[in-house]
């Protein structure tokens, strides 16, 4: 004996959960993005990358979202800055610095934000029709 | 995660449907499906269960060891079952009045 509401309200809040986690890796880039190495041409911060993955809840009989990895982003390759006088600083003055897009992080910051709105959105939409179906019981 | 409560679907559905059960041969019946008692203790024992796991969560919430987003859906879950509970008592207390206040 289970409402459909009610399960749809869970789905809401993991997808909540799931973007809150997504934000705090796009913080965690955002925060690192001047981060350099210790040593002359090690290397930086390196962009992390998070992904998602559905997962079968048996007891509710529903998909719900999960974290599935949190990636380091080896593709993207580091940028190179001439700092002669940085510690970090290679023999020909570079240094490498994170492979991190301010731009990007901002533009995946936004679309974390909207679909927490979205998730939002159907939590209050359900709680709305479950409370209109409970009103129906008072005269 | 958390427990289950009454869906005020079939709730809603089961008061409708009480209205036209005929008057004759109420009782002693066995109708295959389970008793009125058996169904109210079970749907007030997993109230009771949903209203607890709201409590819980919002004690972890203050000692902040819970996602502010199970807070927020254990305390939603324990608000419709207090809903659903009230609204459903209200329907019964005035059943019963309706039938003290029947002339013999």
């Amino acid at each position: 004996m289970s409402s459909e509401l009610l399960n749809a309200m869970a789905i809401s809040t993991h997808g909540m959960k799931a973007q809150g986690s997504r934000i705090r890796v796009i913080t965690e880039n955002v925060a690192n993005v001047q981060t350099t190495g210790d040593a002359p041409g090690a290397d930086p911060y390196r962009r992390q990358m998070i992904t998602f993955k559905n997962e079968m809840d048996r007891e509710m009989g529903a998909k719900m979202v999960q974290v599935d990895r949190i990636d380091e982003d080896i593709k993207t390759p580091f940028v190179l800055e001439y700092k002669p006088e940085h510690p970090a600083a290679d023999e020909n003055g570079n240094v490498k610095m994170p492979n991190v897009n301010t731009l990007m992080e901002m533009a995946d910051m936004r679309e974390a934000q909207r679909s927490y709105e979205a998730n939002i959105g159907m939590l209050e939409q359900s709680r709305t029709m479950m409370m209109r179906t409970i009103d129906l019981l008072r005269v | 995660m958390v427990d289950k409560i009454i869906d005020p679907n079939i709730a809603a559905r089961a008061y409708s449907n009480s209205s036209s059960i005929p008057t004759k041969n109420i009782p002693t019946q066995d109708t295959g499906g389970v008793s009125f008692q058996d169904f109210m203790s079970d749907a007030v024992e997993k109230s009771i269960d949903t209203m607890k796991m709201g409590e819980t969560m919002q004690a972890r919430a203050i000692t902040g060891e819970a996602d502010i987003t199970q807070v927020v859906q254990a305390v939603t879950d324990s608000e419709l079952t207090l809903q659903t509970i009230v609204a459903l008592r209200d329907r019964m207390v005035s059943a019963y009045q309706e039938i003290m206040r029947m002339p013999i």
